[in-house]
């Protein structure tokens, strides 16, 4: 992994130079294929993914069998959040749909040093909260059923 | 102000509620337009309604509409088979300004039947390809069985002179593509191209409208590059009448595609 590297995704643009020096040696590059699972839910969510080329999927398991896909992300996304959070585990699963090549920090060792250096620390948080808005406000124009609200003619 | 007498010509089916109508001038005139521009549609006995032109644009003999069956007159017009009449007034407005985008980049952006409006400019784009620089379709649609002009979409996603790119709101386990919001490709598209000097073109539901160029704006496209078509109560198609004001805008005559630039300050004035 290269600092150019981690410079293709849009999160490397929260931080300095610096800060980018100190995430390489947490990061490492990742493939999936078409079904593959990233995670499970209630699996252990000990990574912080970044979606470099691809699209994932979110699922949720259906009781009696079968899942339902809520969502999906494309390249330039970050994927997981349950890392930042105790118990660390992850809500969801978590598909590739496509052939996807991602970059995976260590969410421990990402974590470490969100506690160390507060300025890092808070540059994450805001990159992490900008996407949260971002979802909840896709997940409500989701629920809002926009494409029925059509004016009705005469 | 009086319509003319077209035959309709062909029918086909775009999803269950959905019919792309072509008809031809019964009189024999020729029929041009811009794309983007709309015809008030007849339908006899029933009334009249605005309807977009989503046909080639440089074929100067036949016109398509795509209706969706939604009240009393576009089932009407559904329901119209070859050989029927129905009356024709236009083309109206203000179009798609796509000389705006040549040498540059173009993002279209569409929600539902929002791309029927928007099919003319694809086929501009495709009749002088080398004019423009990366063309980037997105198109959100509610399910599977709701999108529009499917046959097409895969042709050009095959064809690589656009980059397509598909969304549903609610997927079938089968479906391999997108599942979300038209507005969460933006930054997949953001990636692709140079937003700060790319043309955008939206067209969808008011919400879908609304979100989707506000998202655009925030990811660096120049509100004046930024267009959307409008859908308000036009009726007499040429500034009279008022029924399709917004704000200072007469949409029959000054929209119905309109620029962001112009649009951002009534988009704050509530029940506007």
């Amino acid at each position: 992994m290269q600092t150019a590297d981690l410079k293709k995704h849009p999160f490397a643009t929260l931080f300095t130079e610096g800060q980018i020096e100190k995430l390489l040696p947490l990061a490492r590059w990742v493939e999936y294929q078409p079904g593959e699972a990233l995670l499970r839910e209630g699996s252990d969510c000990d990574q912080f993914y970044l979606l470099v080329e691809g699209l994932v999927s979110i699922d949720l398991d259906l009781p009696g069998g079968g899942s339902r896909r809520l969502q999906t992300e494309g390249a330039g996304t970050e994927i997981g959040w349950s890392w930042l959070f105790p118990p660390y585990e992850a809500t969801f699963d978590i598909r590739a749909v496509e052939p996807s090549k991602l970059i995976a920090l260590d969410a421990s060792r990402l974590r470490d040093m969100m506690d160390t250096d507060q300025d890092f620390g808070n540059r994450v948080l805001k990159g992490m909260l900008k996407t949260f808005v971002g979802r909840l406000g896709q997940t409500r124009l989701q629920l809002l059923d926009i494409h029925s609200h059509r004016r009705a003619d005469k | 102000m009086i319509p003319a007498l077209f035959e309709v010509t062909e029918v086909s089916r775009d999803n269950e509620v959905t019919f792309s109508l072509e008809a031809r001038s019964k009189d024999g005139v020729p029929f041009l337009f811009r794309p983007g521009q709309f015809n008030m549609l007849y339908a006899f006995g029933k009334g009249e309604i605005p309807i977009s032109i989503s046909g080639k644009p440089y074929t100067d003999h036949t016109v398509i509409h795509t209706v969706q069956n939604v009240g009393a007159v576009s089932r009407a017009l559904t329901e119209l088979r070859p050989g029927d009449s129905f009356g024709l007034r236009g083309p109206f407005g203000r179009g798609w300004p796509v000389e705006n985008a040549v040498g540059g980049d173009l993002l279209l952006m569409a929600g539902g039947l929002g791309l029927a409006p928007l099919r003319p400019v694809i086929y501009e784009v495709l009749h002088s390809r080398s004019s423009f620089g990366r063309v980037i379709l997105l198109y959100g649609a509610r399910s599977l069985e709701r999108l529009v002009f499917g046959e097409e979409l895969k042709q050009w996603q095959d064809g690589h002179e656009l980059e397509v790119f598909i969304t549903l709101d609610i997927a079938d386990p089968n479906w391999r593509g997108h599942v979300g919001v038209v507005t969460s490709l933006c930054r997949t598209a953001a990636q692709l191209i140079d937003v700060s000097n790319a043309t955008a073109f939206i067209c969808g539901p008011p919400i879908m409208m609304r979100f989707s160029m506000r998202e655009l704006l925030g990811l660096g496209v120049q509100p004046a590059q930024c267009f959307v078509s409008l859908e308000r109560n036009m009726q007499c198609g040429v500034g009279h009448c008022g029924h399709c004001q917004y704000g200072p805008l007469f949409l029959c005559k000054d929209g119905p595609v309109v620029d962001c630039e112009g649009l951002l300050p009534w988009l704050k004035v509530k029940e506007l």
